[in-house]
Order: structure tokens, then sequence, then C-alpha cells
């Protein structure tokens, strides 16, 4: 069996979670700066030069929105290598647990290939019923992963518009799911 | 500190910090300069335009509007029309301040619009663009002629 190397310097949850904080505060501090400095009529970065002070609020709810985005997809895609590597480390490990023995007969079956939701989430959801609330959550999120993974190229059926998903919901919904899985760790 | 003691602290140096912005500046003075800012643009307008006007290749009028800016409150102003075949391009003044310039005038013609700011430093409006980032172009008789094209090309 060739094992599967791991990536050391993976970003974990509460690492995007702080750089998404971090770049949030960036974010409201420059718009602080550039509005009283329209106000005192100094002198502002160049690209909002004669925005209006609505004009540049609405700059900045944009870039917030992308930031939420670009965070939420960080998040989905760290929360499908923590599936992934428990996944691989179980069957490495030859663990006895229910859901180890279905991955290993998985593994034998498609190895690294298995896929995400209906392979990986089927077990799961056969083994532990009690995730069943939190996957059917991470399905939905997994649409808006997807559609954020390619492009945004279509107009998404997500339940609820895009916008109104924020970094820290997405988060909050993960971590309750992940706490359900049993000894899944690498989310915390 | 509570949570209510921090919020209500959040609000109150939000408050104080606008408070001195608002009375570090001479509201007054500078409405008076951006009210003289725009009329030294449409003067300078209609003077290019007063050969045209005499042909009756195009009418020209100011319309008086009311501006509102959060600071200086409500004050008179005018926009400037320019009536060409079937087509109207109106210049209307901005009232609120705008970022890196002490005054800003929309002009446009149906949907298209374009910036014009003013900087009271070099007493010059400018065409902004922000196409492949921000750029400005004086506005002399040739730049306008070549804007006025465009907003008039069908």
């Amino acid at each position: 069996m060739t094992r599967v190397s791991f990536f050391p310097e993976r970003r974990t949850a509460p690492e995007i979670m702080e750089w998404y904080a971090s770049v949030k505060r960036a974010l409201e501090a420059r718009e602080q700066s550039v509005l009283t400095a329209i106000d005192e009529e100094r002198a502002t970065p160049g690209e909002f030069l004669g925005m209006t002070a609505d004009e540049v609020s609405t700059w900045f709810e944009e870039h917030r929105s992308e930031l939420e985005l670009a965070a939420i997809l960080l998040l989905l895609t760290e929360s499908e290598a923590v599936l992934r590597v428990d996944y691989l480390v179980r069957v490495y490990q030859r663990r006895k647990d229910d859901v180890s023995r279905a991955f290993r007969e998985l593994y034998k079956e498609k190895g690294t290939h298995a896929r995400l939701d209906e392979d990986l989430l089927a077990i799961w959801l056969d083994h532990v019923p009690e995730v069943k609330s939190g996957v059917s959550a991470y399905r939905s999120l997994l649409h808006l992963r997807n559609w954020l993974a390619h492009g945004r190229y279509w107009s998404p059926k997500l339940g609820r518009s895009h916008q109104d998903y924020d970094a820290e919901l997405v988060h909050d919904e993960l971590t309750i799911m992940f706490a359900k899985l049993t000894d899944v760790l690498g989310w915390a | 500190m509570g949570a209510s003691e921090a919020l209500r602290q959040v609000l109150k140096e939000k408050t104080e910090r606008d408070a001195k912005a608002l009375g570090a500046v001479d509201w007054e003075k500078r409405k008076t300069e951006r009210i003289a800012a725009f009329n030294k643009l449409y003067s300078q307008i209609e003077l290019w335009l007063t050969p045209s006007v005499s042909e009756g290749l195009v009418k020209l009028m100011r319309e008086p509007c009311e501006l509102e800016e959060r600071h200086i409150g409500k004050f008179a102003s005018e926009s400037l029309v320019l009536d060409v075949g079937n087509t109207k391009v109106r210049f209307h003044p901005v009232a609120s301040n705008v970022a890196g310039a002490s005054a800003r005038v929309d002009m446009s013609s149906g949907a298209r619009s374009i910036t014009l700011v003013y900087f009271s430093g070099r007493s010059e409006w400018c065409f902004l663009f922000r196409a492949a980032g921000v750029q400005t172009v004086p506005v002399n008789e040739e730049s306008f002629t070549d804007i006025l094209k465009d907003l008039l090309a069908e």
C-alpha cells in the first residue's frame, strides 16, 4: 500500500479563522481611515479617488463579501482535508471500530479516489446516525463549496443566498458536525 | 469592563471622533468653494459652446437643484444641461465630500456616466476613469470634445 504523504503545513480551521478575522479587522480599519480622510479632505489611496463616503462603504462591503466567500472556501476545503486524512489514517492504522472497518473495505475498492459525499459521508451516516443533521447541513455547504471552487459560473441554488453565508456561521456549522464524528481529529 | 460598558465606550469614542472631525473643518467655506467650483466648470463649458449655441446646434440650461451633505446640510446648487438633437447631457453636482478631491460632478447621458473631480490645490477639473486603474485627464476643450463625442455616439 502506497501511503499518502500528508502536507505538514496545511492551514487548520483555527488558523483560517485567525487569518479571516485579521483581514476583516484590516478592512474595517482601512475603511475608517478612508472615511475620516474624506471628511478631513486629506489624501486617500488612488483607487478611492472621487468616491463619496457611501461609495467607499459599498466598495468595502463588496470586499468584505469576497473575504467571507474566500474564508468559507478555505474552511470547506480544510473540512474535506480533515475527513480525508481521517479516512486514510483509519485505514493505515487498521483501527477496529465500525467506521474504520467500512473505510478499509472502501479503500480496497477505491483507494485514495473515494468520494467525499457519496462514500465517506455515506459511511459516517450508516454507522453514526446521530451525525445525520450535521452531515445534512454539510451537504448543503458542499453545494456552496462546489459553486465557489468552480468559479461561480452558474446561478447557485443553495436554499439561501450566498450572501447569507458568513465564515463564522460556516465554521460553527462545521464545528458542530465534527464534534459528532467520533475520534475525528484536526478540526478544532 | 462589562459588555454594555464596552459598547457604550465604542459609541462614545466614535461620537467624539466625528465631533472632532466636524469641528476641525470649516464646512461653510467648503460649501462656498464647492459651489464656486461647480460654477467654474459650467462657465468654462458654456464658453466653449458659445459658438455652437449661436449656430443653434446645442441649447444650454442651468437648472436649480437642492443638494444635501451630512455636515453641511441642504444647499442650493445647479445642474447644467446640454440639449443636443434629441439627446440631453446632464452635469449633476454631487453634494457629498469625495475622496481625494474637493468636488465632483457626474456627466451623464442616458445610462452612460462620466465622473469629473475638482482638485482645489491646482484649481483644476479632471475627468476620472477607472478602467485599468484610476486615471485623471484634465478637462480642457479637447478632452471635453472627445468625451462629449463618446457620450453622443449612438
